[in-house]
């Protein structure tokens, strides 16, 4: 267990250091001048002196070899070269919990509401909840969020003034971003956990349990429902760490001051220094869960851990 | 009889007519009835008795015909600016309305929806070559060839998805091949393992032992045998993943890193409608529609494939 541990921490480590390396070349020799929007009609004097600045004089090498060591000795992800003072950093400290609140309520919505219905679609197949439930989850995974997000703000904010259209701070404010961040979700962990319970279903197991007179309810609390939620489990993983990253457009469409709707400024801007500091935070969020949650499973599920022995 | 099973086993309760006495119904019961059918045609033949999985198919054909007959239909340019007629509600001239810059709605989802369907159709073309070359070769050469390519997708695989998209399509400009390109660069892993996977199972079923001691070369092998078997699943991946490289490109297009303009998208015009939404719902709701017919059809036929491809339906 140990070994796995550290072989992914080392694995986890290499990984973000390629990261961080080829967001910096790429991000310095993108298209563009970042400095030009800033500057312009300044004197060539007071140009050179702000390109100096931000070290945009030197050569990428340099500049490169700069910015890592800043990274990690000092933890400094860089200022933002358009919004002067305001460094990533900043933006990493006070909007990494809004987004993460919002993720994690979503999630848990997803979760919770998902594994019910796929087990109520399951246990009634062929009757017409099972079909209403399969419609919606059709319904609900051809839709963008996006498009989900519009309608509801058109509907339940516009029109009939329940919450707010937009804005933060409030609990009011988490109802419609947090509902069309999990509808997504909620209808294909529905769709997973039919299947994976129609499977459980027609096991041996079952059969026996069955067979011995357990009593309904028994035998979906003992047998079905424990056996059935392993894949889910398995998706649980990659969908905390994906938190972060999956809310770029709905932080921007509520304007909740998350880390995507700073991301997304960042992008549109061309703020390079803001784009690679921000990167490399999402990248170690991102890797920093997927080493965790592996972590879980190994504690969670001995075959899990076997098979990942296996690998 | 096979629906009363299934009924029986939701209702969790054991019934005598869960059996059935079958009977050798005189001396015919050793006649083979009816004709053996090739991998395919019996797949076909489910496919073709599940009715939603064909009405996704007609579905997506009609879809893909509006889109290439639609402009002509509507003998409009989807460029063509008319200041005079900006945002029109759907009339019998403007079937689909006008746009905030007076250009008809309806043309332009019809030439949106090309290159959305385009941009997913590449996209996973990239990611099966990839894919099923890599999956096929680290199943197939087994040892150190296959540590190294099962580490170098796990890298990948580890990359944030999102992230990679959206710094590479603006490190490479907004053109058709960055999208596709950055799209498909981290999506091909998945294909990888599966075919993978799929090749190291079959590697060791007994016909393949049987073919290879009938002295089949590897070729041979590879061609008859690995490659039928692992399609099905690789075309079952394959149309999950057309939507989803349409979700995902409307996504970017909605951040402003999809298609340049003067081209559009599905995303694009999404976008651009979302803006209207608070006035001009209707700007919004006709790409939706579209893009929600395409992903619907590309889902019933994915779940009718697997459906007809199921080995546990089909043993």
């Amino acid at each position: 267990m140990l070994k796995f541990i550290g072989k992914r921490i080392a694995y986890a480590i290499l990984t973000l250091f390629l990261i961080a390396t080829a967001t910096f070349f790429l991000v310095a020799g993108a298209p563009g001048d970042p400095i030009a929007a800033k500057v312009g009609q300044m004197p060539e004097q007071a140009q050179a002196i702000i390109r100096a600045k931000y070290g945009l004089d030197r050569p990428v090498v340099e500049r490169y070899f700069v910015y890592m060591k800043n990274l990690l000795t000092t933890g400094d992800f860089g200022e933002s070269i358009i919004y002067t003072g305001k460094s990533a950093n900043d933006v990493i400290k006070t909007n990494t919990m809004v987004s993460a609140k919002i993720g994690l309520l979503a999630l848990l919505f997803q979760i919770t509401i998902g594994i019910s219905l796929g087990l109520v679609s399951a246990l009634n197949r062929g009757k017409p909840v099972d079909h209403i439930i399969r419609f919606m989850v059709v319904l609900a995974i051809c839709v963008p969020s996006f498009v989900f997000a519009s309608l509801l703000q058109y509907f339940l904010a516009f029109k009939w003034k329940l919450v707010p259209v937009f804005g933060w701070g409030e609990l009011k404010h988490y109802v419609l971003p947090v509902a069309a961040y999990a509808i997504g979700g909620i209808a294909s962990y529905t769709k997973y956990m039919r299947s994976s319970t129609l499977s459980v279903i027609s096991e041996d197991y079952i059969v026996t349990a069955k067979a011995k007179g357990c009593t309904k309810g028994r035998v979906v609390k003992k047998h079905v429902l424990r056996n059935s939620m392993i894949p889910i489990v398995t998706m649980i993983g990659p969908a905390v760490a994906g938190i972060f990253a999956g809310s770029f457009i709905l932080e921007k469409m509520f304007s909740i001051p998350g880390l995507g709707f700073y991301y997304v400024k960042a992008v549109s801007d061309n703020d390079y220094t803001m784009i690679i500091g921000l990167t490399i935070f999402f990248a170690l969020l991102y890797v920093g869960s997927l080493i965790v949650v592996d972590i879980l499973y190994g504690v969670v599920d001995p075959r899990i851990r076997v098979t990942k022995g296996k690998k | 009889m096979i629906e009363k099973q299934q009924n029986n086993m939701t209702d969790l309760s054991l019934a005598d007519d869960l059996f059935e006495r079958v009977g050798t119904k005189g001396l015919s019961g050793e006649d083979i009835g009816k004709k053996s059918l090739t991998y395919w045609a019996d797949v076909w033949r489910r496919f073709r008795s599940n009715k939603l999985a064909l009405f996704g198919l007609i579905l997506l054909g009609l879809v893909i015909i509006l889109l290439f007959i639609g402009p002509l239909l509507s003998g409009k340019d989807y460029q063509f600016i008319d200041a005079s007629m900006k945002n029109l509600l759907p009339s019998s001239e403007y079937w689909f309305g006008t746009d905030d810059m007076g250009r008809d709605l309806f043309t332009r989802v019809c030439v949106g929806g090309r290159i959305s369907i385009y941009i997913g159709l590449c996209c996973t073309l990239v990611m099966f070559v990839i894919g099923a070359l890599v999956g096929a070769i680290a199943g197939l050469q087994g040892g150190l060839v296959d540590d190294i390519l099962m580490r170098i997708c796990e890298f990948i695989g580890n990359l944030p998805y999102l992230i990679i998209v959206v710094i590479l399509s603006m490190v490479m400009g907004r053109s058709m091949f960055s999208l596709v390109f950055a799209m498909s660069l981290t999506a091909w892993v998945g294909t990888a393992r599966m075919v993978r996977g799929q090749i190291l199972q079959i590697k060791e079923q007994d016909y393949v032992q049987a073919a290879r001691a009938l002295g089949a070369d590897t070729g041979r092998i590879i061609i008859k045998h690995l490659l039928p078997n692992t399609m099905g699943i690789i075309m079952v991946d394959i149309t999950m993943s057309v939507p989803g490289f349409i979700f995902s490109e409307a996504f970017l297009s909605y951040i402003g890193l999809g298609v340049r303009p003067p081209e559009t998208s599905w995303g694009a015009l999404a976008s651009a409608g979302q803006q209207q939404l608070m006035f001009y719902p209707h700007q919004l709701f006709f790409p939706c529609l579209m893009i929600i017919l395409t992903m619907l059809s590309f889902h019933l036929i994915g779940d009718g494939l697997s459906d007809a491809l199921d080995p546990k339906l089909r043993q």
